[in-house]
Formats: structure tokens, C-alpha cells, sequence
């Protein structure tokens, strides 16, 4: 990485002393990169489509010239302007959270159609004909030698961004942002704070875009035009020309943009048209961009020579599940809480429209260090009372008490503090992720400052070392609940359901809850997939942690648990130990229908 | 006052019939084709150059809509279908629409300059007086013709089968495609209804503007406002969006200051997308969404959009 | 991660080569050598393409005949136009390029008048010509105020025109409504027929900042202005917008039954665009044109004769006034003997009774606009031949 970093300043030093022509692309290049590299961020890997930076880079380059003009030291502009427009970003940020990701986008293109007029309309922003950037000083003539100043200012503005964004991509917050992008619910669950992480993350986004701004207002006129919504779509090409959620990809596609009107110069009209074409011709036929297009090939290239078949088959031609000789202990030792219940539900009601009532007022006491069955016919409300325990749903009345706390109130992401964690019944991790990577996040959680510590990650020890701590934690996890090293860094998307489910198993062990409800664990699993997890149960109980289990399987279930508790239409049938429960008449009445 | 309102009014019919272009293709597909706009300005110059070179008016009128609608259609397969088979959550077809809308516009500019070109008169010149104020027939057609496609629009899409299997493609399209429905046809009818509605307010606002390539730009985020006031889940609700669009900017022009029509309909815009984010006239009365029963039922209705 | 670092490495240099290599080449090629490199920004394309195109057209046209003809200190004269696609940013990147090409002078620019003059000014580097509506773009302070020392317009004035409207106005009508953009154009517009109006002690009866959309000049609400103008009293309006509003707008109040005179700005009669989109309902639009124009001498015919068969267009006012903008930068390399921006500013504040196309054309240090009021005549338009007729 040094290397990169050295390499790149020398050629930054040969373009500040070279011809107009290379100056002013890597320039406008550069400040394209910072606009695009910002935005994949927020698009890319956090999954909200911004068409608003044209906006927000509009207000980071007005901000400069205006407060240059009222007085202010560029210099100091650069972290005011920052702040500002990551405040507002901010706030673009929070209305996120209200709606889908349609309609942020719709949001943020008419952020950049207000910001447009209020540019064009009012007085002292000089209006269409805009007005004159401050000019950037030179170097002093000791240092004549470095060449263009401006050219030097977007070249280390450029690094900045890459550094920051790049750092984030390498560190442990990256799975997480992943998660927050295709698998929210499985993020909240482990701990994340999605919706202050987005805002976060969008913020950031806005900071850096503002900074592209500033750099930008130095290289002579700026006006509305320049800003316009066209400039917002500009940017979101770049990212999808050259590939999204890659390192490089907004890069060359800030490279190819900026590139192409003076490379290709004809008629404007045309070379509008063929960049349109262009636009169309690499979506339609080429999503993934430059950088899929190279991973296409190099992938091509590799597979020829390398053996990728690290899945081991068994007999019937399934993936087995392999265990190791000797199994690593999945849980430490950990001194659990002494109440007797680890968690009580009493007089739960919810309904998802008005009139149709799907949890009516049900009760459920989870007596500490047993296994509890939940169990009920279909639609019988097993689910969604599950999904009010963990957070995901609130409840319209009652009260549900974790280790003696009250919850219920509380958003699903306050649940892993108090050790309550929970599994999906459907498939819930983020496909672009590798199982070790899914793995990863439920150690959020127990890891400090993750977020924060993600803008410099490679540089700080303590994050090297928490990684490879995170990693090599998540890594036994794996192997704990069965599955071979093999599996490591297979991506979701190309693994079979059961080892999908067991790595889901595998995060929230990690996680080390005293609490944790399993959700349909057996969905979809082989009969050897099934041992394994029942297995990993009494390894659970063994350790003395208490789990509530929803199940179809009654039989696996009367095997396994302590007590259970039985739904029918969304009321409580009956709630006991497993033994009596199973005699009960209207148990057999209730499952008589399926 | 009745002369401002009678004015947005024909205005707002317009901008109803582009919003209502890009709400029928959105509401069968869940796709928005930002390149609506310029299939409004495909109308209007076919119109404008066959007229220039001796065509009949009235053949240079269908032939400029006839065009619209079979762009509408061509930009379905050439840019929408490919994206959303490859990735259907996705925003590719955003990027891809607006590639071809910004191909659109360098094109005709290409072949028809870049300045104004005449627009036959039309009705423009025929004025009527209506309870003391005055008016042409051109936007009086612009008014009717908005309200038929707008009543025609609903009567099609709750009792004739066409119109109901459309409704369940909508709310669903895998349920719907399982139990038989041709989706693709579906897609191919609703692109074509936006080329064709986009291609009428064409010819409605040809006389007053004139022709220019650069149109599509003004009324596909004109018509594109209107949808957001309106509502995005129903065109009928789009073309109410227009209306109040239309009058809104006429009033603000007319009662705060002649540059009020730029800013005011943002102002009007982002307020209705922080009150009532899916559009004033969407489905699910307004009050009762006020009422708290919002964020659920918003809730409910955002899987709609997502996939 | 390892292929990453050999592909960016590999970039990096690649980058740094072109760089470098970049750097050698296009130092200062443009003036030195045998030529003196004559710069130009225009918008030549978009909607208001003709103008610049015609602009450039006009300089060509003036530098072949000088160069035919012999040299100017010993060397041919070269011209290089670039496009700003009427963008501010575009024509200040495009200024400081020409000047790293080593151009002794600018034209320009018919769109971004006040951001290429403010430059000129900035940089201490001529610029002159089709500087977009001379006006406000030269005079920013107004007309009564000093002008920018680095600019000289030979461009359509603003004030100019202002002022010959204002004065017909003064003369045939009650009162004076006039609608406008809010940028330079507009404001330089209204500015001028502010000097009509404030000699003679009257007043407008309505004025108006119009926000406009300049690439398809179809601007919404000028409806409501009708029955302001209406309210205002006033019986003749002033149009100062692009000549599509102009025609719509005409068209709007014909069909309400307005019965206004209606008058326009320096683009109205200046090309087809607004008679074109009138027609009929154009017929009686006030303008005023270059008193020259009107009456062709002979060496404007032969001019006109010469771009046609060049270009194949007929010549507009921007390809005249760029034309002698070119020749009277010659005069003043050659007076000066020098191609310094020192020199040339003292020679051109010093050029009097230019016999140009345009009229005959004089800058003074006070004075770097050459069209005034003298030099241009009312006309009105004639829908039933499709002319503009000068009105007594």
C-alpha cells in the first residue's frame, strides 16, 4: 500500500509540472474521483442511492467562494465546509429512514433541483453567470519546484477520500455496512444501530463531496450549471461505469467521464449522444462495469488453473458437513445471570393492520437455562411473537421482560446488550458476503468503536489486532457448528441453504448470548444438518444458556426441549413442561388440522 | 382570480398527462423512465418538421404520437427489459432511461437544431370567453382531453379485465405471472399508454412553446413533480398532482412574484414528501395516514416498491 | 489485493508519463514561431449556437483576407475557437487555456460576456468583440460608471438598444411596461431604457425579473404578467427575453385580446428565430438594427458575398462586429508594433473613426463599447413581407 501511495505522489508531482492539458484532466479528474469514490460509499456498499451530490458538492464549492468572499482563509474553509455539509447530509441521511430506497433517491434528485434554483434565483449567489472561486496561492518559491499548487491541493484531497473510503472497505465495519445493505434485519439483530450508522455514513459521504467542493471552487468560475441534476446522474454513472462497490471502479469511471469530452472532441452534440449511448450500453449490457468485466476475465483466467472445488461432497452428492476431530468449545465459560427467568412476555397483542389481531394477548416465561419450544400451525403468530421479542416488531400492548429489563420499547438493536440474540427462519445474510465475513458481525456487538475506528483502520494497531482477533474468532465459530475451513470465504450467494443456516448459528454463538431464540433452525436442513444442530443445542444448554426454539418438528422438539409453549390463531393454547404439553387434548385438536 | 385558476388549470392538465405517463409505466413495472420527457419532445418535433415540409397537420399529429408511443415501447425493450433481467432490485434502468433520454435530446437537436422551431397553431389562436375570462380553444382542449384520459384511465383499470389483471401485476407481479398473467405484455401495453400519453401533451403544448429539443428536460421534471405531489402508487393520482402543480405555480407566479413559479413547487413538493410521502391523492386517504396509521400501512406498502 | 497494486502502479505511471510528456509539448507553442495566435470563446453550440458560430465565422473570414494579403509584424495570423457551450466554468477554463497557448488576445464570449471581461480585467489580458451584450457585461457598474480596463466591445449594446427603444417609447407611448431576465442581459436592457426614461424625467409603468429557461426559452407564467401590464396602465410592453418568449408571449396577449405594442431587444430583428415563430402574430414588434445593415455600402456587400460563399449562411451581425473586432486588433498590433497586453490596451483606447462594418467605431478609456445609439435605427416588423421596415 506504501508503494501505491509513493507511486502515486511522484506521478501527482509529474502532472503539476507538466502541459495545461494534463493539469486540467487530472484536475477535474480528480475532483470527479472524490465525488464518485463518495458516492459509492453511500450507494455501493450502504445501499442508499443518492442522486443528490451534485447538491451537495454545489454547497461545499459555493460555501468556499461565498465565505472566501466574506472574508474567511481557504484553509480554514476546508474542515468548516466539511462539517456543514455533512450536517445537511445528515439530515438527507435521516429522511432515509423514513422511506424506501426509490424514493431517497427521488429525495435527493430534488435536493439537487432546490439547491439548482436557489443558485440560480438568488442575488448573492451570482446567479447564472455564477461567480469567481478564490484563487489558490502558489507555492512559495522554495518549494517552487512541486509545481501547480492546484494541482498538488486536488491531488492530496484525492488521497484523503481514497484513504478514508479504502479504510472502511478493509476494516471490520465493512460486513456490517454490507449487512445494513441486503440484510438490515440480521444487522440489527447482532447490535447494529442501522439508522444512526446510515446517517453516519451519509454524512461522511457529504463531508467528502464538500470537499471536492472546495477543491473544486479553485479552478476559476463556478456557477449553476456546473451543479445541475445531470452533474448528480454524472456522478452515479461514474460508479456504475466502473463498477460498484469496488475499490477502483469509481475511479476509472471518474477517469473515463472526465476523460471522454476532451479526448473525444466532435460536434457537442454528438459526443452528447454517443455519451448517452455509452450510459445505455454499459448498464443494459455490462452491470457490473469496468471492474466486473476485469473480475469476468480474471476469474476465467484463475478458475483454468486453480482447484476451486473446496466443497466436500458426501455420498448422496450433498455438501457434508464436516466435523473435526476435535471440536473447539463454542461458548466460553461465562457466569450467567441468577434470575429464574430469563424472560417473561406478559399479555402480548399485536396486529399488523387494524382488525386483523395476529398475537393476542399471550404470555410466555422462559425459565433460565432451559430449552423452550414454540411451536403452533401455521399463521398461528410463532413468528411474529418471535420478532417482538427480538426487537424487529412492537408490540401494541404488553410487556416483555429480558433478564428482568423491560424491553419492549427498545429497537431490535439494543437486544445484544443484554445478551439476547436471535436467529432468522429465511435467508437473511448479505450474498456479496463470505460466510467468515457474515461470521464476522455478530461480533460487532462485543467490539468497541468499530465505526469510528474504521475511517483509519490500517493505520491503528488496535484495529489490525481486533481484526485478526474478529477473524480468527469468527473462523472457530465456523468450524464450532460443524462446517469445514473450507467454507471460510465462500460468498453467501454460492453456498447451499443449510450451511447458510449454520453460519447464521455460528454468528449469533459467537455473539455469545445467555439468551437465544432460534427461529426455524431445521428449515431446509439435511437429516445430517439436523444431527449437527441438535447437537450445537445441547452443547448451548451444556453451557447453561437458555434458548427458545420455534419449530414445525414437533418431534425434534418434544426430544429437545424443556418446556413448551403452544399458539393456535394467535392465542396461547397451553404453556408447560414438554412432557404434559404433549398429552394435552387440545394440542393434538389444534395440530389435527395440519 | 378565475383567469389564474382557468390558466393552471390548463397548464396543470399538461403536466397531469406527463405525470400520468411516467405513473402508468411505474405502476405496472415499478420502473420510472426519466426518458418521458423527451418522448413529449419526439412528439412535438415530428410534428413541427413534417408540418415545416408540407405534411398535413393533422397527419404530422399522428404521425409525432405514433412515434412517441413506439419509442415509449422501443425504450422498454432496448433499455428496461435487459436491466431488470439481469438485476430486479436494482436502479440500473435509472442510469439506463436517462441515457436515452439525454441520446433523445443530442439527437434531435442534431437533426433539428438546437434553437426553437414553429409549431402549427393549432387551436392556439382561436380564443373563447368563459365567465368573464378569456382563454384559447388549444388549452381548453389540454382540459378536456385530461379529464377523459383520466376517467377513461380508471373505468379501464377497475371493470374491464385488462384493467384488473394490470392492478394485480401491479401489487404483485410473481403472484400475478403465476396465475397466468402475461407480465411482459403488460409492460409493453403500459410503456406504450406513457409514449402515447407523453406524445399527447405534446401536441397540447406544441403552440405555446414552439418546438425545441431541449423540452423534454422542463416537462419530464415538471410532469415528474406532479407525480411526487400526487402520488407515485396510482395515475390517477398523477394527474391530480399536475393540476394542483399547474395552478400552484400560476398562483405563485401571479400573487407572490413573477420568479415564485421556480421555487415555489419545490417548496410545495418537499413539504407534501415530508408529510405524506407517498403523494397527496395516493391510495389510503390522506387524514388517515395523518392519523397515525401511517407508518405501518407506509410500511406495508414499501415491499411494493422494493421489489 | 496483489493485482490491484501492479494495476495501479502500472496507472500511476502511465499517468505520470503523460504527464511529463505533456509538460514538453504544449508549452508555449501557440505564439511563438511565425505566428501570432488570435484566441476565441463562443457558445457554438446549444441554443444559442448561431451566434458564436457566426462570431468565429466572422474572425476566420477577417484572418484569411489579413493573412492573403501580407503579415502583421512579419507573421500570419492564426485563430482558435473553443466552444463554452454558454457556461461560466467552461469559459474560464477555456481562457486560461488559450492564454497557456500563448493568444496575444480573446473574442468573446457572445454567452459569458461578464465572466470573460470580469477575467480580462483579472488577469490583465485583452479581450475584445462580440462580448456578449457590451452593456453590463462592460460596464458593471452601469452606464454612467468606468468600464472594465481590459475590455472593448464592438458586440450589440445593450444600453444602446435600451436606450433607442426607451426613446421610441417615450415618444408613442403612455406608459412603458418592461419584463426582463434577471441576469447582465436583462438587467443591462432595462438599464438602457432607464437612460431614455431618467433624461426625460418619466418613469416605467411595470418592471419585471423574469427567470428564464435559456436553452428552450419556453418559460412558464408570462401569462400572469398580462394582467399585471394590464393593471400597470401601461400600452406598450418590452420584451427583453429570447426571441421564443418574445413570439409566445405576443401570442399569449393576442389571444387574450391585449391590445399592447409590443417592443423586443437587440436578438429580436437580429436572425429569423422570432419572425419565424411569430409570424403573423409578430406583425408590429418594435427593434431597432445597425443603421449599416440596413443600407449595405459596398465593401459590407462584398463582405456578405464572401461569407456566403465560405460558410454557406448569410452573415449576421455577430460575424460583422467580429470581423472588425479582428481587424481593429490588427491596427493595434500594428500601431504599437508590439503583440504586449501593455501595449495593445494603450492602442486600442486610442483607436478613432474605425471604419468598420458595423459604423465607424471609436474607443476611448471611458468608452469600450462601439455601438450607440446614433448608429442604429427603429424598425418594425412587417408580418405581410416578412421584413423589418425602418419606422420615422
Amino acid at each position: 500500500m506504501i508503494a501505491v501511495a509513493i507511486a502515486y505522489l511522484a506521478s501527482v508531482g509529474g502532472v503539476a509540472n507538466g502541459g495545461y492539458f494534463a493539469q486540467s484532466l487530472f484536475v477535474t479528474g480528480g475532483v470527479f474521483a472524490v465525488l464518485a469514490v463518495s458516492l459509492d460509499l453511500v450507494a455501493g456498499v450502504t445501499g442508499l442511492y443518492s442522486l443528490g451530490h451534485a447538491g451537495l458538492f454545489a454547497l461545499g464549492a459555493y460555501g468556499t467562494t461565498l465565505l472566501y468572499h466574506a472574508g474567511w482563509n481557504i484553509f480554514v474553509l476546508l474542515p468548516v465546509v466539511i462539517v456543514g455539509v455533512g450536517l445537511i447530509g445528515a439530515i438527507l441521511g435521516t429522511l432515509s429512514l423514513r422511506v424506501s430506497g426509490l424514493y431517497f433517491a427521488i429525495m435527493t434528485f430534488i435536493f439537487s433541483l432546490v439547491v439548482t434554483v436557489v443558485l440560480t434565483d438568488f442575488p448573492f449567489t451570482g446567479g447564472l453567470n455564477g461567480i469567481a472561486g478564490p484563487p489558490l496561492p502558489s507555492f512559495p518559491a522554495s518549494l517552487s519546484f512541486l509545481g501547480s499548487s492546484l494541482v498538488w491541493c486536488v491531488g492530496l484531497v484525492l488521497l484523503l477520500a481514497v484513504g478514508v473510503v479504502w479504510s472502511i472497505r478493509a476494516s471490520a465495519m465493512y460486513p456490517v455496512l454490507l449487512a445494513i445493505r441486503d440484510a438490515e434485519p440480521f444487522a440489527a439483530a447482532n447490535g447494529v444501530r442501522t439508522a444512526a450508522t446510515k446517517v453516519g455514513v451519509f454524512a461522511l459521504s457529504a463531508g467528502l463531496a464538500a470537499m471536492a467542493g472546495w477543491a473544486f471552487s479553485f479552478t476559476g468560475y463556478i456557477s449553476p450549471s456546473q451543479f445541475t441534476w445531470t452533474m448528480s446522474v454524472n456522478i452515479l454513472v461514474m460508479v456504475i461505469f466502473g463498477g460498484i462497490n469496488t475499490r477502483v471502479g469509481p475511479l476509472i469511471g471518474a477517469a473515463f467521464v472526465s476523460a471522454f469530452p476532451v479526448v473525444v472532441s466532435i460536434d457537442p452534440l454528438v459526443q452528447e449522444a454517443i455519451f448517452g449511448l455509452i450510459f445505455l450500453l454499459v448498464i443494459v449490457l455490462f452491470p457490473g462495469g469496468v471492474m466486473g468485466l476485469v473480475g469476468w476475465f480474471w476469474r476465467r483466467i484463475v478458475s483454468r488453473s486453480s482447484t476451486t472445488r473446496h466443497h466436500v461432497t458426501d455420498a448422496a452428492g450433498e455438501p457434508a458437513v464436516t466435523a473435526p476431530i476435535e471440536r473447539p468449545a463454542r461458548i466460553r465459560e461465562v457466569s450467567w445471570p441468577s434470575d429464574e427467568y430469563a424472560l417473561e412476555c406478559e399479555g402480548i397483542r399485536f396486529s399488523y393492520i387494524r382488525g386483523n389481531t395476529v398475537v393476542d394477548d399471550v404470555d410466555l416465561r422462559v425459565r433460565r437455562g432451559t430449552v423452550h419450544g414454540l411451536i403452533g400451525p401455521n399463521g398461528s403468530g410463532k413468528s411474529t411473537l418471535v420478532n417482538l421479542i427480538s426487537g424487529a416488531l412492537r408490540p401494541d400492548a404488553g410487556e416483555i421482560r429480558v433478564s428482568s429489563v423491560r424491553v419492549d420499547g427498545l429497537p431490535a438493536h439494543r437486544r445484544p446488550g443484554l445478551g439476547l440474540l436471535r436467529t432468522f427462519q429465511t435467508a437473511v445474510l448479505a450474498d456479496e458476503l463470505s460466510v467468515r465475513e457474515s461470521v464476522t458481525i455478530g461480533l460487532y456487538h462485543r467490539t468497541p468503536r468499530v465505526a469510528l475506528r474504521s475511517l483509519i483502520w490500517p493505520l491503528l494497531p488496535s484495529a489490525r489486532r481486533d481484526h485478526r482477533r474478529i477473524r480468527s474468532e469468527a473462523g472457530e465459530a465456523i468450524r464450532s457448528v460443524g462446517l469445514a475451513e473450507s467454507w471460510n470465504e465462500a460468498r453467501v450467494a454460492d453456498v447451499p441453504h443449510g450451511v447458510e443456516q449454520l453460519t447464521q448459528l455460528a454468528a449469533a454463538c459467537v455473539g455469545e448470548p445467555n439468551i437465544l431464540i432460534l427461529d426455524e433452525p431445521l428449515a431446509g436442513l439435511s437429516a445430517s444438518e439436523v444431527a449437527e444442530v441438535t447437537e450445537i443445542i445441547d452443547d448451548l444448554r451444556a453451557k447453561g444458556v437458555t434458548m427458545v426454539i420455534v419449530e414445525h418438528q414437533t418431534q425434534f422438539i418434544f426430544g429437545v426441549c424443556d418446556d413448551v409453549t403452544v399458539l393456535a390463531a394467535g392465542k396461547l393454547v397451553t404453556s408447560g413442561p414438554a412432557e404434559q404439553v404433549r398429552q394435552n387434548e387440545r394440542v393434538r385438536e389444534v395440530y389435527l388440522g395440519q | 382570480m378565475l383567469q389564474v385558476l382557468l390558466s393552471g388549470l390548463a397548464t396543470g392538465a399538461v403536466y397531469g398527462l406527463v405525470a400520468m405517463a411516467f405513473a402508468v409505466v411505474f405502476y405496472v413495472t415499478k420502473v420510472i423512465n426519466f426518458a418521458t420527457g423527451q418522448l413529449l419532445m419526439v412528439s412535438i418535433m415530428t410534428v413541427s418538421g413534417l408540418s415545416a415540409i408540407g405534411v398535413p397537420v393533422w397527419l404530422s399529429i399522428v404521425a409525432g404520437i405514433a412515434l412517441s408511443t413506439g419509442f415509449g415501447v422501443a425504450i422498454y425493450y432496448g433499455a428496461v427489459a435487459p436491466v431488470l433481467k439481469v438485476d430486479r432490485t436494482g436502479f440500473g434502468w435509472l442510469v439506463s432511461t436517462l441515457g436515452v433520454a439525454i441520446v433523445l435530446a443530442s439527437v434531435a437537436a442534431m437533426i433539428f437544431g438546437p434553437t426553437s422551431r414553429a409549431f402549427p397553431a393549432l387551436l392556439y389562436h382561436h380564443s373563447i370567453r368563459l365567465f368573464g375570462t378569456s382563454t384559447t380553444w388549444q388549452e381548453m382542449l389540454a382540459v378536456i382531453v385530461a379529464a377523459v384520459v383520466l376517467v377513461a384511465f380508471e373505468v379501464f383499470r377497475t371493470r374491464t379485465l385488462f384493467g384488473k389483471v394490470g392492478m394485480a401485476i401491479s401489487g404483485d407481479p410473481e403472484m400475478a405471472t403465476a396465475v397466468g398473467a402475461n407480465a411482459t405484455a403488460y409492460a409493453v401495453i403500459a410503456f406504450a399508454i406513457g409514449g402515447l400519453l407523453a406524445g399527447v401533451a405534446g401536441v397540447l403544448v406544441g403552440p405555446i412553446t414552439f418546438a425545441n429539443p431541449y423540452l423534454g428536460d422542463t416537462y419530464g421534471i415538471a410532469g415528474f413533480i406532479a407525480l411526487m405531489i400526487g402520488g407515485i402508487d396510482k395515475p390517477a393520482a398523477a394527474m391530480g398532482g399536475g393540476v394542483l402543480l399547474g395552478v400552484l405555480s400560476v398562483v405563485a407566479n401571479t400573487y407572490i412574484n413573477s420568479q415564485a413559479s421556480d421555487w415555489f413547487p419545490f417548496v410545495v413538493v418537499v413539504a407534501v414528501l415530508l408529510i405524506a410521502p407517498h403523494g397527496l391523492f395516493a391510495s389510503g386517504n390522506l387524514f388517515a395516514r395523518w392519523l397515525g396509521r401511517g407508518r405501518r400501512s407506509a410500511e406495508l406498502a414499501l415491499p411494493a416498491v422494493r421489489s | 489485493m496483489k493485482k490491484i497494486t501492479v494495476a495501479g502502479i502500472a496507472a500511476l505511471t502511465a499517468l505520470a508519463l503523460a504527464g511529463c510528456s505533456g509538460g514538453v509539448g504544449s508549452g508555449g507553442s501557440g505564439g511563438s514561431g511565425g505566428t501570432i495566435l488570435v484566441g476565441g470563446i463562443a457558445g457554438t453550440s446549444g441554443a444559442y449556437g448561431t451566434t458564436g458560430q457566426a462570431a468565429f465565422n466572422g474572425a476566420e473570414l477577417a484572418i484569411d483576407e489579413i493573412n492573403s494579403s501580407g503579415t502583421v509584424l512579419g507573421k500570419k495570423l492564426k485563430f482558435q475557437g473553443y466552444d463554452d457551450g454558454a457556461d461560466a466554468t467552461k469559459a474560464s477554463q477555456l481562457f486560461s487555456k488559450l492564454q497557456s497557448q500563448g493568444a496575444v488576445a480573446i473574442l468573446g464570449s457572445p454567452d459569458q460576456g461578464p465572466t470573460v471581461a470580469a477575467l480580462a480585467d483579472q488577469k490583465k489580458f485583452p479581450v475584445l468583440g462580440p462580448v456578449d451584450d457590451a452593456g453590463l457585461s462592460i460596464y458593471p457598474n452601469g452606464p454612467e460608471a468606468d468600464p472594465y480596463a481590459w475590455a472593448w466591445s464592438t458586440s450589440l449594446n445593450t444600453f444602446a438598444w435600451g436606450e433607442k427603444l426607451g426613446e421610441y417609447a417615450l415618444k408613442n407611448c403612455t406608459g412603458l411596461a418592461v419584463l426582463h431576465d434577471p441576469s447582465g442581459y436583462g438587467m443591462g436592457g432595462l438599464a438602457g431604457i432607464k437612460l431614455a426614461y431618467d433624461a426625460a424625467g418619466k418613469k416605467l409603468a411595470l418592471d419585471e425579473s423574469i427567470t428564464e429557461n435559456w436553452s428552450t426559452g419556453a418559460t412558464v407564467g408570462l401569462k400572469a404578467e398580462i394582467r399585471k401590464i394590464k393593471q400597470s396602465g401601461a400600452d406598450c410592453v418590452d420584451v427583453w427575453l429570447t426571441p421564443q418568449d418574445q413570439a409566445s408571449f405576443m401570442q399569449e396577449a393576442q389571444t387574450e385580446g391585449a391590445d399592447f405594442t409590443f417592443l423586443g431587444n437587440d436578438e429580436t430583428c437580429s436572425d429569423t428565430t422570432f419572425s419565424g415563430l411569430a409570424k403573423k402574430q409578430g406583425d408590429g414588434m418594435i427593434c431597432a438594427l445597425i443603421t449599416t445593415d440596413m443600407n449595405p455600402n459596398a465593401r459590407l456587400s462584398t463582405f456578405r458575398d464572401d461569407y456566403k460563399k465560405k460558410f454557406g449562411v448569410d452573415a449576421t451581425a455577430f460575424a460583422e462586429l467580429t470581423y472588425d473586432a479582428v481587424y481593429i486588433l490588427k491596427k493595434a498590433i500594428e500601431e504599437g508594433k508590439s503583440t504586449e497586453p501593455e501595449s495593445l490596451r494603450t492602442q486600442l483606447n486610442k483607436i478613432t473613426n474605425f471604419d468598420g462594418l458595423t459604423g465607424s467605431l471609436t474607443f476611448t478609456e471611458k468608452q469600450h463599447s462601439t455601438l450607440t445609439t446614433d448608429q442604429l435605427t427603429v424598425v418594425r416588423y412587417d408580418a405581410a413581407s416578412d421584413a423589418w421596415v425602418a419606422v420615422d
